[in-house]
């Protein structure tokens, strides 16, 4: 099975077993490629029709591109969606000068608003671990206690597709389906799938975006792709460097002409 | 363009014996670093060598770049001309060894770094053993920081000399050692210059000449079910398939129950599929008798799948809390959960020394291996490791966290 | 402006001793004949077995014989396997004469010598060889590329245009010499260089595709061909006056050249010898079915046994191993050219040829600990063809005897060394040997694993008369 194909297998494995699990499932989409990509796969797994809600956290300060898109798909996709905001913060005024506090009061916040309100005991999130070094101690399934805390050190260990499945009580669970995926396999599967995506991961300008959140706090790289296909090509050649498969595949071949043009093969 | 196989490995050893230099190693000599953060560590270090660049380089390997290019620790992509790798981190202290375990359950071959002027301690055994349980059978083993031993061949000789006869006992499909020093790049992705003696592959070499998991369609079908969800007024089993083929118009027998059905269909969300593979997550409707619910795993009716009231397993234990004879736990295989009790615990072993304590004991502590029989009502559906890894391995549980895993021999 | 180097190096590949010697009566290059004329004429110099570039330049910055290096031609079988891959200083064993040199304090420099890349860590600069990717990727220290991307320098020239027009290829190597050598004075006195080596590759690749015509007197490219070693030689003479006339100097070929009678495709001579069996989908010369294939070939005249227990899937047993060669050797000797004249003139084995332990024959004993089988033995057999005969492979020919446009091959025993205020003695008539009295030029004393010493050449693969200098 191609890389994909295993990585999609394994991801809707997860998802069901999530399902299976937790009594009051749901799925944080951010509207970025990461979790689009996320709902796509629940769709797949549960045949259409997600069983669980979809949860947007709204910072409001997010492009308005990103909330077209949002609504769109809410719709075609027949999802129950449920958006949250902390209130209190946008009304006081939360400006963006310090990004921790920002993000901690409208995003962090927001989401253990939403968790109080709805009792939610496991959450599916798209994070991968190539994103962000801490990240990369996550597991499958990672307990988080109240404060969002968990401790690295005393992780459960994950043993062949079994995980820890059940939360205590004040905690909830989160799900990382898309651990094992890198940014170019998103891409990938995006290209595979014929999936749509915000458009400001195209081009425009001379710019995009590689990651979208807010407004403000994104900065765009310089960039000419529009297509999937540029932005995989974009992509081999500012992260994985230039020995990656295809650029190696491409010196060989090129050895192997020259060594044949010389009469040495 | 053929497609590239990607193979998984975990790297076991401390820090203290070399493992994110040589991570730092297999990144740069192959050019698989972020070709941005070079340039930036280039510019930084202009004007010096290569060693002190590669330093620079370990040096930033954790930070986190503005522009979102981050470099991954725990689990690090790298190419070589054969194949894409990804490295599992397993950090190398006995308290950390369920890190160890979640890691090598995922790989399929193993990396021991240590350091060749130190003696091997039983650490290494039962790392080595610990992961030949897990079905890790395939080891490279970098005795490193050879430029301490200025690159001796007798010194390599001798301990490569004890790391065979340590690892005897440990059943093993493959078997490298190599001399190395990961500060330097000796031999982990560059031929060292230094070591004209060692004619063996380099770490990346012996890394490409091993064999990938291999998903074998020849085995027997092994459907556990996941769930079974109503689809269109029809009741759809999920699953993914541990192994073997299933098709459509197949008969199935479901197990425990015994029945026997036929596959009316095999669905995906982009379709219905003639067939499919081990891998493949698919939701299948089945005709017959029988109704399907998690647990039950659908079998080729041509090679049974065994339902075990008393199942013996090899089985280490995780928790500080020991499992002792008598008590109650929950046990998981595929997706079976099944209650049982702990009948018997033998040939109770220290991991470290494979020496075994105990020929018939009361209790199991953290870190040993003993053969424990688990008895149940209702029976598991399980066979050898060997034969169908997925239905050979399980797992025990107090509550919901995992306190122990097992093979079933 | 930096003092001359202690030691200069200028490598022409390919040379053979008795065109240089033409060259310079005819007074087509004046500088070197004046060198000659000074300090004596050019000694002939006896070459590596296989003959072929990268192993001759690797036995030269080595000091070793392939069986301590490792590389036994450009294409090589992956370890424990029948694909194909492409040996370069990765795979390399041992250190070179830069990072010797290096080593012991002294400033080297290197340019285009294949077998260099990817480039080691030294105390200087090295640029990789013909088969480096690209500029950005051949240079150390990296900072180097920036300049020579900036003079739009040439890592070669273009190998596909020979084939398509021998008109079109003399001026891409006017062009790539000119890159070089404008490489070369750039280089030479930006520091005060201890050694300082330059290689030319486009004389090899001018005597692949016109040696026939110039020694036939064609009457467009004759002229042309002269033409190009005229400019070798106005390079030759600005080098001489850059550096004055005192300094140590060694210019030298790795091998010679002969005028081509036939492309010889040994694979498919071994398949229809029944030593090869090709798959039915054949691509290179190691689609093979190992089931089937007692004995394979690589370029050039390489022959190796399908051993059990060396090889991927071996299927000769080590004791029948020294039967297999004899007859394989017996198959080589047999084979006659259309016009009914014998092909190959000598097969060596490797132990005659390759030293000291891992290159010998198979060995019953499983190694000492770490050794996986040992697959960087080279060919247990070398096939050496008579002057005109080369040797190449053709799984899936469809004819033995071929001609192409190449129109000259390797030769092993003429190859050119001219040496100014660097003491050889005597014996020096190998390739291998020269890190040895290079060494000696710069006050380093010679690593004891270097094999320096003269060794007899095979039986039966010299020319009847070679003048020995």
């Amino acid at each position: 099975m191609d890389k994909i194909s295993e990585l999609e297998n394994q991801s809707i494995y997860l998802i069901r077993e999530a399902n299976y699990h937790f009594r009051n499932l749901a799925m944080l989409w951010s509207i970025g490629k990461d979790s689009t990509t996320l709902l796509w796969l629940c769709r797949k797994a549960f045949f259409g029709k997600i069983p669980f809600p979809v949860l947007h956290i709204d910072t409001s300060y997010k492009f308005k591109e990103i909330y077209a898109f949002r609504d769109e798909y809410a719709a075609k996709w027949g999802l129950e969606l449920l958006v949250a905001r902390n209130e209190e913060a946008l009304r006081a005024g939360m400006s963006h000068e310090s990004k921790l506090e920002c993000c901690n009061a409208l995003k962090t916040n927001a989401l253990k608003q939403a968790i109080a309100k709805y009792g939610f005991d496991g959450l599916l999130l798209g994070i991968r671990r190539d994103e962000h070094g801490v990240r990369a101690k996550e597991r499958y399934f990672s307990p988080r206690d109240e404060q969002f805390k968990w401790n690295y050190e005393d992780q459960p260990p994950e043993l062949w597709d079994q995980y820890k499945s059940r939360a205590d009580e004040d905690t909830h669970i989160r799900i990382h389906p898309l651990l094992h995926w890198t940014e170019k396999d998103i891409w990938q599967y995006v290209k595979r799938e014929n999936m749509p995506f915000v458009d400001l991961y195209r081009a425009q300008d001379g710019k995009r975006y590689r990651s979208i959140g807010c407004e403000c706090c994104c900065a765009p790289i310089d960039s000419t792709a529009w297509t999937v296909d540029e932005i995989i090509e974009e992509l081999e050649m500012t992260s994985a460097g230039e020995r990656e498969g295809r650029a190696q595949d491409k010196e060989d071949a090129n050895t192997m002409q020259k060594l044949r043009a010389l009469g040495y093969m | 363009m053929t497609e590239r196989e990607h193979l998984k490995f975990v790297v076991v050893g401390s820090v203290d014996h070399g493992k994110s230099t040589l991570i730092g190693r297999f990144l740069y000599d192959t050019g698989s670093l972020p070709e941005a953060q070079l340039a930036v560590l280039r510019q930084v270090s202009a004007g010096t060598d290569e060693q002190v660049e590669f330093a620079f380089v370990l040096d930033h390997l954790e930070e986190e770049r503005a522009n979102h290019i981050t470099i991954d620790t725990a689990q690090t992509f790298f190419s070589s001309d054969r194949r894409d790798y990804v490295i599992i981190d397993a950090p190398g202290h006995k308290e950390f060894l369920k890190n160890m375990i979640t890691g090598a359950s995922q790989a399929s071959a193993a990396l021991l770094l240590l350091d060749v002027h130190e003696g091997l301690q039983d650490q290494t055994r039962r790392h080595a053993y610990m992961l030949s349980l897990l079905g890790v059978r395939q080891l490279i083993v970098v005795l490193n920081k050879m430029d301490l031993v200025d690159f001796s061949e007798e010194v390599f000789t001798d301990k490569a000399a004890q790391m065979h006869e340590l690892l005897g006992k440990v059943t093993l499909d493959h078997l490298a050692v190599i001399p190395a020093a990961a500060l330097g790049g000796d031999n982990i992705v560059n031929r060292s210059g230094k070591m004209p003696w060692y004619d063996g592959p380099t770490v990346i070499e012996a890394l490409d000449l091993l064999k990938p998991d291999v998903t074998d369609e020849s085995l027997p079908l092994r459907l556990p079910v996941q769930d079974v969800y109503e689809i269109d007024g029809r009741n759809l089993a999920v699953g993914r398939i541990a192994a073997g083929k299933v098709s459509k118009g197949d008969t199935v027998v479901v197990c425990p129950k015994g029945v026997e059905g036929k596959v009316a269909s095999i669905e995906t969300f982009d379709g219905p599929l003639d067939s499919a593979l081990a891998g493949e997550s698919v939701g299948v409707m089945v005709d017959g008798e029988v109704e399907l619910s998690r647990g039950l795993t659908l079998t080729d009716p041509r090679a049974a799948l065994g339902t075990t009231e008393k199942l013996m397993a090899s089985v280490f234990w995780m928790s500080p809390d020991p499992l002792k004879r008598g008590e109650r736990i929950a046990l998981r295989l595929a997706t079976q959960e099944v209650p049982c009790v702990v009948e018997s615990i033998a040939n109770r072993m220290d991991s470290g020394s494979l020496e075994i304590i105990d020929e018939d004991a009361d209790q199991l502590a953290d870190t040993e291996v003993a053969e424990v029989t688990l008895v149940s009502d209702d029976g598991v559906n399980s066979e050898s490791f060997s034969h169908v890894p997925e239905m050979g391995r399980l797992v025990l549980m107090r509550g919901s966290d995992i306190v122990g895993g097992g093979i079933v021999p | 402006m930096q003092n001359p180097p202690k030691l200069v190096v200028l490598s022409i590949d390919g040379v053979p001793h008795g065109l240089l010697m033409d060259l310079m009566e005819a007074g087509q290059m004046p500088a070197m004949a004046g060198l000659c004329e000074r300090h004596g004429q050019p000694r002939m110099m006896r070459s590596v077995l296989p003959t072929i570039s990268n192993v001759a330049w690797t036995c030269y910055a080595t000091g070793r014989n392939p069986g301590k290096h490792g590389i036994y031609g450009f294409i090589d079988r992956r370890p424990g396997t029948y694909e194909m891959t492409f040996p370069n200083a990765t795979n390399l064993r041992g250190e070179n004469i830069w990072q010797v040199l290096s080593e012991n304090g002294k400033k080297v420099f290197g340019m285009n010598v294949p077998g260099t890349y990817p480039p080691r860590v030294v105390n200087g600069i090295l640029i990789g060889g013909f088969l480096s990717p690209s500029v950005a990727k051949a240079a150390y220290p990296s900072q180097v590329s920036a300049y020579l991307a900036g003079i739009d320098y040439h890592i070669d020239s273009d190998a596909q245009l020979a084939r398509r027009s021998k008109q079109e290829m003399l001026g891409n190597l006017d062009i790539t010499l000119a890159k070089r050598t404008e490489a070369m004075f750039h280089f030479i006195q930006a520091e005060s260089w201890d050694f300082f080596h330059v290689h030319i590759m486009g004389t090899d690749r001018i005597n692949h595709f016109l040696l026939g015509k110039y020694l036939d007197g064609d009457r467009q490219f004759a002229p042309a061909f002269v033409d190009y070693y005229r400019k070798i030689d106005a390079a030759v003479a600005r080098l001489l006056d850059r550096i004055g006339p005192e300094t140590p100097l060694i210019i030298l070929s790795d091998h010679g050249f002969c005028p081509i009678n036939y492309e010889v495709q040994l694979s498919k001579y071994l398949a229809d010898t029944g030593w090869t069996k090709p798959l039915d989908d054949a691509g290179g010369p190691l689609s093979f079915d190992p089931a089937g294939t007692k004995a394979y070939t690589l370029i050039p005249g390489r022959i190796y046994v399908n051993l059990k227990g060396r090889e991927a899937a071996g299927c000769v047993q080590q004791q029948e191993y020294e039967s297999v060669r004899k007859q394989v050797s017996e198959d080589l000797r047999k084979l006659r050219d259309p016009e009914g004249r014998e092909v190959v003139k000598a097969v060596v084995k490797r132990e005659d040829l390759y030293w000291p332990k891992g290159a010998y024959g198979p060995s019953d004993e499983p190694g000492p600990a770490g050794k996986l089988p040992p697959y960087t033995l080279g060919p247990d057999l070398v096939a050496v063809p008579h002057d005109g005969y080369d040797l190449k492979l053709g799984l899936t020919a469809t004819q033995l005897f071929v001609n192409t446009q190449l129109e000259g091959m390797h030769t092993y025993h003429d190859a050119l060394l001219l040496a100014r205020n660097v003491p050889l003695d005597e014996s020096y008539l190998e390739i291998r040997q020269l890190a040895g009295p290079m060494l000696d030029c710069l006050g380093v004393s010679r690593p004891e694993e270097m094999d320096l010493a003269n060794t007899p050449a095979p039986d039966g693969v010299l020319p009847a008369q070679t003048e020995s200098c």
